[in-house]
């Protein structure tokens, strides 16, 4: 049996138990923009790890700076930050200084065929991992679904290469935005397709969240291979690799 | 005179199929026509895979199989095609100006199997 997860950014019972019961969600992460957050005022209890997002500014740097402040504050075991930027300088900037643990709207920074290979070396080597997220897709107009799709191909090639850590979110903002992670996997799937992986080549990327959580130091939990998880009778161990 | 009776294909040159079942999800939950659901999956289907999905993958909604109070409809395509057809789904956002939510309840062989596990067992 498998565990998806998902990323989104609202809080609502009504959303987190649907994600919960019907769309089997073992781990949930919820987005959150620094500037709203207050550690008092929001509760977490629901989530397995929490993401500051911060988005491309003339002044990103110093909050970035501020939202690891403001995350060692707050009591929970996975946490990180997340830099949603369309420009490559910046994205690379921050990868380079090691400033972030994960970068969103790759595919849309690129130049049409001018993919950099150098960054996702980076990220490679600085732990950082690449976020798809679906919202934006959704969003976008017909000619930049293609631009998307087309580099986010490209983008996964070089990853699959350098082996960086690949997801991709929901990122929903109500619960009409919701998608059932097991469909979202196909999002990859469409493209891992074109580039000759079959279905159970691409099952590595199925299994995205456990590395994204190994990353953030939920070492308790997981276990390299088998996948042992706390509170539960039934230890999971056909999960293999 | 003598009358022309259509030979069945033997099993083996037939094509396989997967039943793809579907759960949708409206605002102030109303419920959706069947033709509508129809109408919007071959328009979308049209924009995402183009007329050769269509057209290789045998996609077929099954008016028969639609389950208005459960808001569940069956579809069948190819074995091959079936994680094309939830990424179409994923990408229907509205029918008639009205926020849809589409997931996939699960993928069977057959029609009797498809009830038994999940349209029988599923809540209203």
């Amino acid at each position: 049996m498998r565990w998806y997860g998902d990323i989104i950014r609202f809080f609502d019972d009504k959303g987190k138990e649907l994600l919960r019961r019907n769309f089997s969600v073992k781990y949930l992460g919820l987005a959150v923009d620094y500037k709203n957050f207050n550690d008092k005022e929001f509760d977490v209890s629901g989530f397995d790890f929490l993401m500051l997002y911060v988005e491309e500014d003339s002044n990103h740097l110093s909050k970035i700076k501020k939202s690891k402040k403001l995350l060692d504050k707050i009591s929970i075991d996975a946490k990180g930050i997340v830099l949603f930027s369309q420009k490559y300088e910046v994205l690379r900037n921050a990868v380079d200084k090691h400033l972030v643990d994960a970068i969103v709207d790759l595919p849309l920074s690129f130049e049409m065929f001018n993919i950099d290979e150098v960054l996702i070396k980076k990220a490679a080597e600085n732990n950082v991992s690449l976020i798809f997220n679906f919202k934006t897709f959704t969003s976008l107009s017909r000619q930049l679904k293609v631009k998307y799709l087309r580099n986010m191909r490209k983008i996964l090639q070089i990853a699959c290469k350098k082996d960086v850590k690949v997801l991709v979110g929901s990122f929903a903002e109500n619960f009409y935005e919701l998608r059932k992670p097991r469909d979202l996997s196909s999002f990859l799937y469409v493209t891992y397709r074109n580039l000759g992986f079959s279905l159970k080549g691409s099952s590595n990327n199925y299994y995205w969240f456990y590395d994204f959580l190994k990353k953030m130091n939920m070492k308790e939990r997981i276990y390299p291979g088998y996948y042992v998880f706390k509170g539960e009778e039934n230890a999971q161990t056909d999960i293999k690799r | 005179m003598f009358l022309k009776v259509r030979k069945m294909l033997k099993p083996t040159l037939r094509d396989k199929r997967r039943y793809v079942i579907i759960k949708y999800l409206c605002e102030r939950d109303e419920k959706l026509d069947i033709e509508d659901l129809i109408s919007t999956l071959w328009k979308k289907s049209y924009e995402y895979g183009g007329y050769s999905f269509i057209a290789n993958s045998n996609l077929n909604i099954l008016k028969d199989l639609y389950f208005k109070d459960k808001n569940i409809f069956v579809v069948n395509v190819k074995p091959e095609y079936v994680e094309d057809l939830r990424f179409i789904l994923m990408n229907i956002t509205s029918i008639r100006d009205k926020r849809v939510l589409m997931y996939v309840i699960g993928v069977s062989g057959t029609i009797k199997s498809a009830r038994r596990k999940y349209i029988e067992g599923s809540e209203d």
